[in-house]
C-alpha cells in the first residue's frame, strides 16, 4: 500500500517538476514583454545579435531538451 | 506559362496522385480516420510539424515580427511550451483511450451519447474557426499567383480540399502532410541561407534590419499587448494545442502510446528548427528586404497584397521569380495540408460521434454509409469555411488562428484534461464546463475590438482584447466543478446515464 501511494506521489512530483521548467520560458518571454527585463538586457547584443533574440532561441533549445529527457525517463520507466 | 504557377500545378499534381494512391488503400473507417494506425513516430512528427507549422505560423507571425518586432515570439515560445505539456499530462492517456476520435477518449471516461455529441459540435466549431484563418492565407497566394479574384482563389482551394478528404481519408492527408513538412524545412532553409548569404553573414544581416526598424530588434512593446492580452494569448496557444482536435486525432495513427510520444519530440525538434529560423533569420531579413521597398508597397504605403504577403515579398527580394515560386507553393501546400486535416476532424466527428452514435452503436452502424456522411460531411464544413473566409477576407490570419486556439482552450482542453485526471467529473460537468468555456470565450470575442469595432462599427469595444482566454478557460473549469460536485445524486445519476 505504501509502496504504491510512493510511487504515485513520485509520479504526480515528476509531472509537477517537467511542467514548470516546460512553463518557465513563457514566464520570461511575458516578463520581456510586460517590459519587466531591464534595458540594458533588450540593448544587449553579443556577436551582433540582439540578447533577447539569443534567449528565446535558448527557451526553443530548452523545451526541445526537457521534451528529449522526458521521453528517455518514461521509455526507461516503462522497461522497468 | 510563369514559373510560379509551374511549381503550383507541380504540387497539386503530386498531392492529388497521393490521394488517388490513398484512396486505393483506404477501404474502411479505421483507414479512413486514423490510416489504419501504421504510421511510424518519425511519419507522425512530421505530419504533425506539418499540422502545426500553418499557413498562421508561416505568414502570421513573420508579418508580425515585420510590424511588431520581438513581440512576435509569442507565437514561437508558446507552441514548444504546448508541445512539453501535450507530451507530460495528454498523448499517453489519449493514445491508450482514443480509437478515432477525441470523443472516443470522452466516452471511455463519461461513457453515454451526449457528452460525445457535444465534443463533436465543440470540435466542428473550432476547427471551422481555424480553417478560415487558413483559407484566408490560401485565397491570397493563389490570387497573387493565378491573378485571379479572391472569391475564386477560395473556391478553387475548397474544391481541391474536398477532393483530398473524400477519397483519401487520413491516409491522403498524412502524406500530403509529410511532403509538405520536408518541402517546408526545405523551404525555409533556402530562404534563411540566401538572406545570410545576401548581408555578407549573420550580423550584416541583423544590423540592416535594426536600420530599417529604427530600433533595437531585442525592444519588445511592439505589438502594444497588455500583459493580460500577452498571456492571455499565450495561454490560447498552449493549452489550445492540447485541444485542437486536428492535432490530437494525430496521435490516434500511430501504433502505441510510445510511438506516439515519440512523435512529439520529433515535432518538437521540427518546429523548433523552423521556428527557430523564422525569427532569427527570415524576420529581421523581412525588415532589411521588404520595409521600405517601393516594389512591395500600395501607393497608399501598405504592402501588396496585405500584410500576410511579407514572406512572398521577401522570397522575390531574395531569389527572384523562381524563389517566390517555390516559397508559394511550400506555403500553399502547407495550407492544402492543414485544411485537410481539419477536415478530417470535423468530418469523423460529424459521421462517427454524431451519426453513428444517434443511430445506434459506434461499432455496428454500417461503415459504408457512415463514409458517405464522412464524404457529404466534407463537403458542407470545407463550403461553410470558405463563404466564412471571404468574409474575414482582410483579418491578419496569425490573430484569426489565435482565435482558434482560444475556443480549444476554453472548450475541448478542459473537459479532456478533467476527464483524464479529475475521477469526480460527471457528464453534468463535463457539459456546463465546455458550454461555459465556449460561450464565454464566444461572447468576449463578439465584444472585442475586431468584430465589435472593426467589423460591426461600434465606437469602442465592451471587452478591452481579442485574447480572453485567461477569463474563459477558468469559467470552464469552474463551471466544470461546481456542476459535478454540486449534488450527489444528481452526479450519480448523471453518470449512471446508460444511453449508449
Amino acid at each position: 500500500m505504501t509502496s504504491v501511494c510512493l510511487d504515485r506521489i513520485e509520479k504526480v512530483m515528476k509531472k509537477a517538476v517537467y511542467s514548470v521548467l516546460v512553463i518557465l520560458p513563457l514566464v520570461l518571454l511575458l516578463a520581456g514583454v510586460a517590459g519587466l527585463l531591464p534595458d540594458r538586457v533588450t540593448n544587449a547584443s553579443i556577436g551582433g545579435v540582439p540578447l533577447p533574440i539569443m534567449l528565446i532561441l535558448g527557451l526553443l533549445t530548452w523545451s526541445v531538451l526537457l521534451a528529449w529527457v522526458y521521453l528517455r525517463n518514461e521509455d526507461r520507466g516503462e522497461d522497468r | 506559362m510563369t514559373i510560379p504557377i509551374l511549381i503550383f500545378m507541380l504540387i497539386v499534381a503530386v498531392t492529388l496522385g497521393i490521394t488517388y494512391w490513398a484512396a486505393n488503400r483506404s477501404t474502411g473507417r479505421s483507414d479512413f480516420y486514423t490510416a489504419g494506425g501504421q504510421i511510424s513516430p518519425l511519419q507522425n512528427g512530421l505530419a504533425i510539424t506539418g499540422d502545426f507549422v500553418s499557413a498562421a505560423a508561416i505568414l502570421g507571425s513573420v508579418a508580425l515580427f515585420f510590424s511588431a518586432g520581438i513581440d512576435a515570439a509569442i507565437f514561437y515560445v508558446s507552441p514548444l511550451v504546448g508541445l512539453g505539456l501535450l507530451l507530460i499530462f495528454v498523448v499517453k492517456p489519449l493514445r491508450e483511450c482514443g480509437k478515432y476520435t477525441v470523443g472516443d477518449v470522452l466516452s471511455v471516461k463519461l461513457p453515454g451519447r451526449s457528452i460525445r455529441i457535444y465534443m463533436a459540435i465543440c470540435t466542428i466549431v473550432l476547427s471551422e474557426f481555424y480553417m478560415v484563418a487558413q483559407l484566408v492565407g490560401a485565397g491570397h497566394l493563389f490570387s497573387i499567383v493565378f491573378s485571379v479574384s479572391y472569391e475564386i482563389a477560395v473556391a478553387v482551394v475548397a474544391i481541391l480540399i474536398m477532393i483530398y478528404v473524400a477519397f483519401g481519408g487520413m491516409l491522403a492527408t498524412t502524406w500530403v502532410q509529410i511532403v509538405k513538412a520536408t518541402l517546408l524545412l526545405l523551404g525555409v532553409a533556402i530562404l534563411g541561407g540566401l538572406a545570410v548569404i545576401k548581408s555578407g553573414g549573420l550580423g550584416g544581416l541583423l544590423s540592416a534590419a535594426e536600420q530599417a526598424y529604427g530600433g533595437s530588434l531585442g525592444s519588445f512593446g511592439g505589438s502594444g499587448l497588455s500583459l493580460f492580452a500577452a498571456a492571455s494569448l499565450s495561454v490560447a496557444i498552449v493549452l489550445g494545442m492540447m485541444g485542437m482536435p486536428h492535432l490530437l486525432i494525430r496521435f490516434l495513427t500511430v501504433k502505441n502510446p510510445a510511438a506516439a510520444r515519440k512523435s512529439v519530440v520529433i515535432t518538437a525538434v521540427l518546429v523548433a528548427l523552423v521556428l527557430g529560423t523564422l525569427l532569427l533569420i527570415v524576420g529581421p531579413a523581412t525588415l532589411a528586404y521588404v520595409k521600405g521597398e517601393a516594389a512591395f508597397q500600395t501607393s497608399a504605403g501598405g504592402i501588396q497584397g496585405g500584410r500576410n504577403m511579407i514572406l512572398l515579398h521577401l522570397s522575390t527580394a531574395l531569389g527572384g521569380e523562381v524563389l517566390f515560386g517555390v516559397i508559394t507553393a511550400v506555403t500553399f501546400s502547407t495550407i492544402l495540408a492543414v485544411v485537410a486535416g481539419l477536415t478530417i476532424a470535423m468530418a469523423s466527428s460529424a459521421s462517427y460521434d454524431i451519426y453513428a452514435t444517434i443511430t445506434g452503436n459506434t461499432e455496428s452502424t454500417d461503415e459504408r454509409f457512415e463514409l458517405k456522411i464522412f464524404r457529404g460531411a466534407v463537403i458542407l464544413f470545407v463550403a461553410v469555411a470558405a463563404i466564412l473566409s471571404v468574409a474575414l477576407q482582410d483579418q491578419n490570419i496569425a490573430y484569426l488562428s489565435a482565435f482558434a486556439f482560444g475556443i480549444a482552450a476554453s472548450t475541448n482542453f478542459p473537459i479532456l484534461i478533467l476527464a483524464l485526471y479529475w475521477s469526480r467529473l460527471t457528464k453534468r460537468g463535463a457539459l456546463a464546463g465546455g458550454s461555459a468555456g465556449l460561450l464565454s470565450a464566444l461572447l468576449l470575442l463578439v465584444v472585442g475590438p475586431t468584430i465589435w469595432v472593426q467589423l460591426l462599427g461600434n465606437d469602442a469595444p465592451l471587452f478591452p482584447t481579442d485574447y480572453s482566454t485567461l477569463i474563459s478557460t477558468p469559467i470552464a473549469f469552474i463551471f466544470a466543478y461546481l456542476f459535478s460536485v454540486s449534488g450527489k445524486s444528481s452526479a450519480a445519476l448523471a453518470n449512471s446515464e446508460t444511453d449508449n
